[in-house]
C-alpha cells in the first residue's frame, strides 16, 4: 500500500478556492491541512479529492470544520472527485447529508 | 328416505322401539297364522253353510213330498177299495170320497177335490164323474155325465195308460167355483175282470195350500224357496206375480240369466246341486241357488240365498279373527311397553344421575343393583365409576396444587441453572468458543462452563447432573463452582476431578452424581488436556472430519470418594475443534419416539465448517427440526471449542502518532500475506488508523507500547491491539448523531463510530491490566 504522506495545492479564482488534496488525511496529516486552510472571504470552497486515498476521522473533522466556517460566511462548499472508498466513509458518518459531495 | 326413517326410529325411546319391533313381528306372524287358518277353515265353513242349505232344501222337499204322498195314499186307498169291491155303487163312491177327504184332513178353506171317473172299457172320452169337495165345512158330492173328458181336462191326453200315479201340471180348475190353481194326481185303474182301463181316481191338490206350507219358512236367513213344476213353471216364488205365470226358462230369457236355464235342466233331469248367480233385476244382488228335485212329482225345489247373507258367517269369521288379533296385539303392546318401561327405568335413572355427575354433583346416590342382569351390571359399574371418579378428582386436585407448587420450584430451578451459565463468549485470537443449553420442562441439571486458568490456559466444561428439579439445580451449582474453583488453582486436571469428586461425595445424602468432561487448552502450546468423569465422549474435528474422541470413561463425580481420574491430552492443530455435549442431544426424541442419535449428530456436524457459533446454531436447529412437536424430555447442552493456532505479535511499537505510518505499513503487508480482499483491507486500514491514534492519544500519560497481533480464524482477519494503559473501553463511547444539522454536529467521536460500522467484529476486553481491543473483517 501507498504510505506516502499528504500534500495539497490551493488554487484561488476570485472568490472560489479549490484545494487539491493528495495522499491521506490521517491523524498526523489532517492538522496540517486544518492549519493551512485560509477561508477568509471565500464564497465557494472546493475540495478536489481525486488523489486522496484515505480519509480518517481526523480528516473528517477538517471537512466538518470547513463546512461550518463556509456556512457562517454564507458560502458554498463542494467535494469533488471523491473516491468510492472515501465516499463510503462520508456516508457512514452521515456527511453525505450535510455536504455537497460529487 | 330409508335413512331418514331410520334416524326417526333411532330417536324414539327404547320402549317404543322394542314394542314396535316385537309387535311388527307378532303382527306378521299373526297375519300368516290367520291366512293359514282361513285356508283351513274356509272349506269347512263353506261345507257347513252348504250342508245347512241342503238340509233345509231336503226339509222343504220332504214337506212337499209328505203332501204328495198323502194325496197319493188317498187316491191309492180309493182305487184299492174300488178294485176289491168291484162295484159302481154310487153310495160307495160317495162314502169313499168323503172318507178320503177326511183322511186328507183338509180344512174349510181347502179347495181340493177328490173325484172318481168311470168310463166304458178303454173309452176315456165319455163317462161319469163323481166328485167330492168340502164347501163351508160340508161335504158336497156331485155326479156328472161327461161327454168329452178331454174338453174338461186337456192335459189328460198326456196321461199314460198305466196303473201308476200321474201328476198333472198346475192348471186352473174350471169346475170349481173359485177356480183355484191345482195339480191333480191321477191313478187309472181297471175293475176286476176288465182288460181295459175303465176308471180313474184323482185327487186335486190346491196349490195355494201347498204354497203357504212352503212360504211359511221363508226368511232372509233360511233362504227363499221356489217350487217349480215339471215344465219349470213357478208354483211358488217370492214374487207372487210370477207364480203360475212364468217358467224358469221365461225368466232366464227375460233377465239374461242362462244360469236359470241350467238349474231348470238339472231339475228336469232329477239332479240336485247349487249355482251362484250374479246380480240381476230379478234378484237385486248376487245370489246362490240350491236346488233339488221332488222325486215323486218330477217337480223341483230351490232355495235362493243372498250371497252376501249366505257368506255372512264366513265374513264374520274373518272379521272376528282380525278383531281378536288386534285386541291381542293391543294387549301385547301394553304388556311389552310395561315390561320395557320397567326394564329401562333404571337406565333412565342412571342417565339422569350420569348427567348430575357430569355437572360435578356427586350427591345423587345410585339405586342399589338388585338384579344380576345387564342393568344390574351397569348399575354396579356406575357405582365403581363414581367411586373412581371421586378418587380421581381428589388425585387431580392434589396433583394440581402440587403442580402449582412445582411450577414455582421449577421456575427457581430454571433461574438457578440459567443464571449460572456464562454467555459472554471470550474473543481470543487463539480460540473461539460457543455453547448452548436448553433446559427441559423439568430441569435436568445440565451445565456448561468456560474460564481462563491464568493467562495462557482456557478451560471448558460440560456436565450432566443426575436428577431433576431444584435439588439437581443446586447440586449443579455446587459441582460447577467446585470444578471452576479447583481447576483455577492450575493443578493437574486429574487431580482437579479427584478433589471435586471428594467434595461432592461429602454430605451427598440424596446420592446425586455428575458426569462431566473438563478440557483445558494451553494457548501457548496448543496442547489440549482433558479428563472425563463418566460423561459421553466428545467429537473431535481434525483434518476434515469429526471423529468420536476415544477417552477414558473414569468414574462419575459424587459417587465414591477417593477416586482416581486419568487425564489424557492431544496436540491441537490450527482449525481443530472439540465438540462437547450431553446425552440430551443424542437422546432427543421425535414424535415417533426415535432418538436423534450419535450418527445423525455426526452427520450434521460434518455439514458445517464455520465458527463454533454456526455449529451450535446448526445442531440446535437440526434437533428442533427432528423433534418437531415432541416434548423435550432432557436438557440439551453442547459446547464447541475451536483452536485458531498460536498467536504471534505482528508489531510492538511506541504508542505515538508518529508511529502510525509504520503500523499501517506493517498491517498492510500482513493483510497482503493473508490474502485479505481489497475492500476489507481499506476497512482495516481505517479501523487501524483510528484505533492506533486513539491509543496513542489517550492510553499513556508518559508513553508506552502497543502490541498488535493478527490472525485469520474462520475466514476472518482479526487484528488485536493490546496496551497497558489506563482502562478504557472505547466501545462504550456514545455514538455521534449522524442525522444532526451541520452546525450541531460534534467534531469528535467519529473514529470509533467508523470502526464499529466498518468492522464485522469488534470486541474489548480488560485482562491482566491490559486493554485488549479486537477487530475483524471477513477475508
Amino acid at each position: 500500500m501507498d504510505t506516502r504522506t499528504m500534500d495539497f495545492d490551493r488554487i484561488e479564482n476570485g472568490s472560489t478556492v479549490t484545494y487539491v488534496i493528495r495522499g491521506r488525511l490521517d491523524t498526523a496529516t489532517a492538522p496540517e491541512l486544518m492549519e493551512a486552510l485560509d477561508l477568509t472571504n471565500v464564497k465557494e470552497l472546493i475540495f478536489d479529492l481525486k488523489e486522496t486515498d484515505y480519509v480518517f476521522s481526523a480528516g473528517l473533522r477538517v471537512f466538518l470544520q470547513a463546512q461550518k466556517i463556509i456556512n457562517a460566511n454564507n458560502g458554498k462548499m463542494k467535494l469533488i472527485n471523491v473516491q468510492d472508498s472515501v465516499k463510503e466513509i462520508f456516508n457512514i458518518v452521515g456527511f453525505a447529508n450535510i455536504m455537497d459531495i460529487e | 328416505m330409508f335413512l331418514l326413517r331410520k334416524r326417526w326410529f333411532a330417536k324414539k325411546t327404547l320402549t317404543f322401539r322394542l314394542s314396535i319391533s316385537i309387535l311388527t313381528s307378532v303382527f306378521i306372524c299373526g297375519i300368516g297364522l290367520l291366512f293359514f287358518a282361513a285356508q283351513y277353515y274356509s272349506p269347512l265353513i263353506k261345507d257347513r253353510l252348504n250342508n245347512f242349505a241342503r238340509f233345509r232344501l231336503a226339509n222343504e222337499v220332504k214337506n212337499v213330498t209328505a203332501v204328495v204322498l198323502e194325496t197319493q195314499d188317498a187316491a191309492m186307498t180309493i182305487k184299492n177299495t174300488l178294485k176289491e169291491l168291484n162295484t159302481t155303487d154310487v153310495v160307495l163312491f160317495k162314502h169313499l170320497l168323503q172318507s178320503a177327504l177326511k183322511t186328507l184332513n183338509y180344512d174349510e178353506s181347502d179347495t181340493s177335490q177328490v173325484w172318481i171317473y168311470v168310463f166304458p172299457d178303454g173309452n176315456v172320452k165319455t163317462g161319469v164323474l163323481y166328485s167330492g169337495t168340502i164347501v163351508d165345512g160340508e161335504f158336497v158330492f156331485k155326479e156328472k155325465k161327461v161327454e168329452n173328458f178331454y174338453k174338461i181336462y186337456p192335459w189328460f191326453t198326456k196321461v199314460p195308460k198305466k196303473e201308476e200315479f200321474f201328476w198333472s201340471e198346475p192348471y186352473i180348475d174350471e169346475e170349481m167355483e173359485n177356480k183355484p190353481w191345482v195339480a191333480t194326481n191321477l191313478l187309472p185303474f181297471k175293475f176286476s175282470g176288465s182288460d181295459e182301463y175303465n176308471g180313474l181316481v184323482a185327487v186335486s191338490m190346491d196349490l195355494s195350500q201347498l204354497k203357504s206350507e212352503i212360504n211359511n219358512h221363508d226368511t232372509e236367513k233360511f233362504g227363499r224357496s221356489l217350487l217349480l213344476s215339471r215344465d219349470g213353471l213357478y208354483i211358488s216364488h217370492p214374487d207372487s206375480s210370477i207364480e203360475l205365470k212364468k217358467t224358469i226358462y221365461d225368466l232366464a230369457r227375460e233377465y239374461q240369466l242362462p244360469e236359470l236355464n241350467v238349474v231348470g235342466f238339472k231339475l228336469r233331469d232329477g239332479v240336485s246341486g247349487s249355482m251362484k248367480m250374479p246380480a240381476s233385476s230379478v234378484y237385486g244382488e248376487p245370489v246362490i241357488f240350491f236346488y233339488a228335485p221332488i222325486p215323486d212329482l218330477d217337480w223341483g225345489m230351490c232355495l235362493v240365498f243372498s250371497q252376501e247373507y249366505f257368506y255372512l258367517p264366513f265374513k264374520e269369521f274373518h272379521a272376528k279373527a282380525l278383531a281378536a288379533m288386534l285386541i291381542y296385539l293391543l294387549i301385547l303392546f301394553i304388556f311389552i311397553a310395561w315390561v320395557c318401561h320397567r326394564s329401562t327405568k333404571p337406565l333412565l335413572d342412571l342417565s339422569k344421575i350420569a348427567l348430575q355427575y357430569g355437572n360435578g354433583d356427586f350427591s345423587a346416590s345410585l339405586p342399589e343393583s338388585k338384579s344380576e342382569d345387564e342393568i344390574g351390571v351397569m348399575t354396579s359399574a356406575f357405582h365403581r365409576m363414581r367411586d373412581n371418579l371421586l378418587e380421581h378428582i381428589e388425585m387431580v386436585k392434589e396433583a394440581a396444587s402440587e403442580a402449582q407448587k412445582n411450577l414455582s420450584e421449577l421456575e427457581i430451578a430454571r433461574n438457578i441453572q440459567q443464571s449460572a451459565l456464562p454467555v459472554d463468549f471470550p474473543s481470543h485470537s487463539a480460540f473461539e468458543v460457543c455453547a448452548y443449553m436448553r433446559p427441559a420442562r423439568h430441569i435436568g441439571g445440565d451445565f456448561y462452563d468456560f474460564f481462563f486458568i491464568g493467562k495462557d490456559k482456557f478451560a471448558v466444561v460440560v456436565a450432566d447432573v443426575s436428577g431433576k428439579g431444584v435439588p439437581a439445580a443446586l447440586y449443579m451449582m455446587t459441582a460447577k463452582a467446585l470444578i471452576k474453583n479447583i481447576a483455577k488453582s492450575d493443578m493437574p486436571i486429574s487431580r482437579v476431578f479427584t478433589l471435586v469428586n471428594n467434595e461432592l461425595c461429602k454430605g451427598n445424602q440424596t446420592n446425586m452424581f455428575v458426569t462431566a468432561f473438563l478440557a483445558v487448552l494451553n494457548l501457548k502450546t496448543g496442547v489440549l488436556e482433558y479428563v472425563n468423569a463418566g460423561h459421553n465422549p466428545p467429537f473431535y474435528f481434525q483434518g476434515n472430519t469429526y471423529e468420536m474422541l476415544n477417552v477414558e470413561r473414569n468414574m462419575i463425580l459424587g459417587g465414591l470418594e477417593d477416586m482416581q481420574y486419568k487425564s489424557e491430552q492431544i496436540q491441537m492443530q490450527k482449525g481443530d475443534r472439540l465438540f462437547l455435549y450431553t446425552d440430551g442431544v443424542t437422546e432427543a426424541q421425535n414424535v415417533s419416539k426415535e432418538f436423534y442419535g450419535e450418527n445423525r449428530l455426526h452427520d450434521e456436524l460434518e455439514h458445517d465448517m464455520q465458527s463454533p457459533r454456526h455449529t451450535i446454531a446448526l445442531i440446535k436447529q437440526s434437533i428442533a427440526d427432528f423433534a418437531g412437536e415432541a416434548e423435550q424430555s432432557d436438557d440439551i447442552t453442547m459446547l464447541e471449542l475451536l483452536y485458531c493456532g498460536l498467536e504471534e505479535d505482528l508489531l510492538v511499537i511506541k504508542a505515538d502518532i508518529s508511529s502510525i505510518r509504520e503500523v499501517l505499513a506493517k498491517v498492510s503487508q500482513d493483510m497482503l500475506d493473508k490474502n485479505v480482499s481489497m475492500e476489507s483491507q481499506n476497512k482495516i486500514m481505517v479501523a487501524c488508523e483510528e484505533i492506533f491514534s486513539n491509543i496513542a492519544q489517550y492510553a499513556y500519560k508518559e508513553g508506552g507500547l502497543v502490541r498488535i497481533r493478527s490472525t485469520v480464524v474462520n475466514d476472518k482477519y482479526l487484528l488485536r491491539f493490546i496496551d497497558n494503559g489506563v482502562p478504557y473501553n472505547p466501545l462504550q463511547k456514545d455514538e455521534p448523531d449522524i442525522e444532526a444539522d451541520v452546525n450541531e454536529r460534534d467534531i469528535g467521536g467519529l473514529g470509533i463510530f467508523l470502526v464499529k460500522k466498518m468492522m464485522h467484529e469488534v470486541n474489548y476486553e480488560r485482562a491482566d491490566n491490559q486493554n485488549i481491543l479486537t477487530v475483524g473483517v471477513e477475508l
